[in-house]
């Protein structure tokens, strides 16, 4: 264990000091507990790998060393992590750490050969920032930026909160514990990317990269300051520029700001196939189809006689093997079908009827369960500020067969997809409609995070029913007007766009609708049923009753668009979009300029207006009349520069 | 004492102002004055001399001054009123202090609500349609018992 280190502000820290031992100002602890989790989190994931991987590049001599290294090893990435703060919190955010880490250190962990680190073996982390003073390490090591934490018996931690270049940001770090890199041996990376040219690492991999004698591991993590590849401000200067810095150590709180986010796609369609079960069969019949069926239906009943005793007697109708005959608004080409003789209750329709011949061949339906995507849009911005949001800008969605729907313009603003999904049961025509938004790479343009998932998922019915007995018939007509009564009368209630509500379906009442799904399960057994539980409950066709979406301000675009209704509405979906007229005056930007939220020297503005919320005024030798006079400038009426 | 008089073509709330046509006087105050507002006179050949000027610097007080009010006395006096423009005065100091700026015509964040941008009462609406529809339509048959022979 090494001795007693002495630090360059006379701060005594011994070798086992942790981070309990220092005490930091909030504003540092916001800053800083991200990058010392980092290195937290790099010794705990690469030494897991480590082990994980056999401890590859351990000879066997030395792996046994390693692995029994590591709670050392965790003894040490504590005292770094305290190192680490001492010098942040000594120096106002900046500071050098001498003697802190010295690599003879780590080398102890041997038994005098250096299993992990070799004979120039470092523990560095690196991040963005082009100080100058390492231009050494720099030329050794054939790296761009870096900083170095424990190096051959130097030991340095350089961080500037505001320097020219670096902005005051630390967006990603490195970490690197290996042996010594020879500047002859080029690092052959095996996933992921090193160095990138701006000098960015990319967010979120790790790699580990094997050269001749050095191993050590890159990770970015974007919530180490809680930032992410967007920053919130933009020094820049041109025009519709939108890039820029986050405000440096001003985190507002000491939460994680993790950004990472779930992504994927639409879930794959259950495979379930009711017909597989033996007591249904679903059918394609062409119209052609239908009229020969119906003919032996409908007609003279000595046709009869060629049918089996049992439908002779007139205890059974064929109606009653027919539950259900419908109208879906898919083509024959969505379908997964096969043609064989039709059949009903496991007979096979022949027997040489004269009006059909001898038999009748139907395509019959293998796959229950279908997916009818609809396409995608894209959405971009149009101002490219504030007035693409909410409220300034508003969005509802029509969907056929289901009606309008309002959807939060922050979720779907600036999507590269929005795919519409409708995903059909053929055995009751229950749908779920499924509303995915994708949207990519928005950090560095408006500070979003990726976005990839289904936000909206709502409950419906594209079924026409047919009523093929009179019965029916009436049901059917009662559904009808019941629906239509209840959609005029019920005061429409908006649907959350986003969250679990949404994706559970409205809540409404089931009076109306109910009896539409009921009709439907009177003449379907139970079995079956539970692929669906709108069909059980009804509830969710009540629910397009009553969700007869308001959108922007109450305005009704239009009520239930299920079943019978839907196939007579607009069948394509598209998106209503209320955008702001702006205007803005000749020179607006140079007259009035935009808002921002910037911590930086009023100079830093060379042209045009500023106001500030605060100044920091006491370089300035003047009384307080006079300060108070620029003050109350600069803050209420602004001033040119 | 000398005492420069300029024509100011500049805002008041510009920090650096563009100031034209110099003229320099001398001499002595006579008479006690505030530094941040003096108030002197200045005996001079032609009061209309005067007219074009409104902003001034002290070089003793190393400080500008907007003029503020001109009186004409007895004879040739001017009575210049001064109030001092604190942008000018400390530009230099001013530009390096700190500050958190709220509003600037370089640097911004356009997703920061903003207040004084207007918009039109009436708003644009548009639709965007989804590429596919349901154009289509065909029928399904629901059977009972197996589609199998028995």
């Amino acid at each position: 264990m090494a001795s007693e280190m002495v630090f360059s502000w006379g701060t005594n820290l011994t070798a086992t000091d942790t981070i309990n031992d220092i005490d930091f100002t909030a504003e540092q602890a916001a800053t800083f507990v991200p990058i010392l989790d980092c290195i937290d989190h790099f010794f705990t994931d690469y030494m897991q790998s480590y082990v994980e991987q056999g401890g590859a590049g351990l000879s066997s001599t030395f792996l046994p060393i390693y692995l029994s290294s590591i709670p050392e090893m965790r003894a040490r990435i504590e005292h770094v992590k305290a190192c680490v703060r001492n010098a942040i919190t000594s120096n106002n955010l900046e500071g050098v750490i001498t003697g802190a880490i010295r690599w003879d250190d780590l080398t102890s962990f041997s038994t005098g050969a250096n299993p992990i680190v070799s004979s120039g073996g470092d523990f560095w982390m690196y991040y963005y920032n082009d100080y100058s003073d390492y231009e050494t390490y720099k030329s050794n090591f054939n790296l761009n930026t870096e900083r170095v934490i424990a190096s051959n018996g130097s030991n340095k931690f350089r961080y500037l909160k505001d320097s020219v270049n670096y902005q005051g940001t630390i967006r990603y770090i490195l970490v690197r514990f290996g042996s010594y890199w020879d500047v002859n041996t080029t690092p052959t990376v095996t996933t992921g990317t090193y160095y990138q040219s701006s000098g960015y690492w990319t967010r979120g991999r790790w790699w580990d990269v094997n050269a001749s004698s050095s191993t050590y591991f890159l990770g970015s993590w974007a919530s180490m300051l809680g930032t992410s590849e967007y920053d919130r401000y933009n020094p820049s200067g041109t025009d519709n520029s939108t890039s820029g810095k986050y405000p440096s150590s001003e985190m507002g709180g000491l939460g994680t700001f993790d950004d990472s986010t779930d992504l994927s796609d639409i879930s794959s369609k259950p495979s379930l196939n009711i017909f597989n079960l033996g007591f249904y069969s679903l059918w394609n019949p062409t119209a052609a189809e239908l009229q020969a069926l119906s003919s032996v239906v409908w007609n003279d009943p000595t046709n009869w006689q060629q049918w089996p005793q049992i439908f002779q007697s007139g205890i059974l109708k064929y109606t009653d093997y027919m539950p259900s005959l419908g109208i879906f608004p898919v083509s024959s080409s969505d379908l997964t079908l096969q043609n064989t003789n039709f059949c009903m209750g496991g007979i096979i329709f022949n027997g040489g009827l004269a009006s059909l011949g001898t038999t009748l061949t139907m395509n019959q339906i293998k796959e229950q369960i279908i997916d009818i995507n609809l396409g995608s849009i894209s959405l971009k911005e149009y101002f490219g500020s504030f007035l693409d949001y909410a409220p300034y800008t508003s969005c509802s969605l029509y969907l056929p067969f289901f009606g309008t729907v309002e959807l939060s313009m922050n979720e779907i603003q600036n999507a590269d997809k929005i795919t519409i999904l409708y995903r059909i049961n053929l055995y009751d025509g229950a749908t779920v409609i499924k509303v995915h938004i994708e949207k990519l790479n928005n950090a560095a343009q408006n500070g979003s995070v990726d976005l990839k998932h289904v936000l909206y998922e709502y409950n419906t019915n594209v079924k026409t029913e047919i009523p093929i007995t009179s019965g029916a018939n009436s049901e059917h007509m009662k559904t009808i007007a019941t629906i239509v009564a209840a959609a005029a009368t019920t005061v429409a209630a908006p649907i959350a766009g986003a969250g679990a509500a949404a994706l559970a379906g409205a809540a409404g009442s089931g009076a109306a609708g109910g009896s539409a799904l009921a009709m439907v399960a009177k003449n379907a057994p139970e079995i079956g049923q539970a692929v669906s539980g709108a069909v059980k409950t009804g509830a969710s066709v009540a629910n397009r009753a009553i969700n007869s979406m308001p959108s922007g301000g109450g305005i009704q675009r239009g009520n239930n668009g299920s079943m019978a209704f839907g196939l007579l509405s607009e069948r394509t979906p598209f998106l209503v979009i209320n955008r702001p007229i702006q205007v803005l005056s000749e020179h607006y930007k140079e007259e009035y300029g935009y808002t921002a939220s910037i911590y930086t020297t009023i100079g830093t503005i060379t042209e045009g207006y500023i106001r500030c919320d605060n100044i920091d005024t006491t370089n300035i030798a003047c009384n307080e009349q006079e300060r108070e006079k620029l003050i109350q400038i600069l803050t209420n009426e602004g001033a040119y520069i | 004492m000398t005492i420069k008089l300029y024509n100011n073509k500049s805002r008041a709330n510009k920090i650096t102002k563009v100031i034209e046509d110099e003229a320099v006087f001398t001499g002595e105050f006579i008479e006690d004055t505030s530094i941040e507002g003096p108030s002197f006179c200045l005996n001079v050949s032609d009061a209309t001399i005067l007219t074009n000027y409104n902003y001034a610097y002290i070089e003793e007080f190393n400080k500008y001054y907007f003029i503020i009010n001109k009186t004409i006395e007895e004879g040739n006096i001017v009575r210049l009123s001064l109030a001092i423009d604190v942008l000018m005065t400390y530009k230099t100091q001013l530009l390096s202090c700190y500050a958190t700026i709220s509003r600037s015509s370089q640097m911004w964040n356009l997703y920061l609500q903003d207040q004084s941008r207007q918009t039109q009462q009436n708003n644009n609406t548009y639709v965007l349609e989804w590429p596919n529809g349901f154009n289509n339509y065909t029928y399904v048959l629901t059977t009972l018992g197996s589609a199998q022979n028995i």
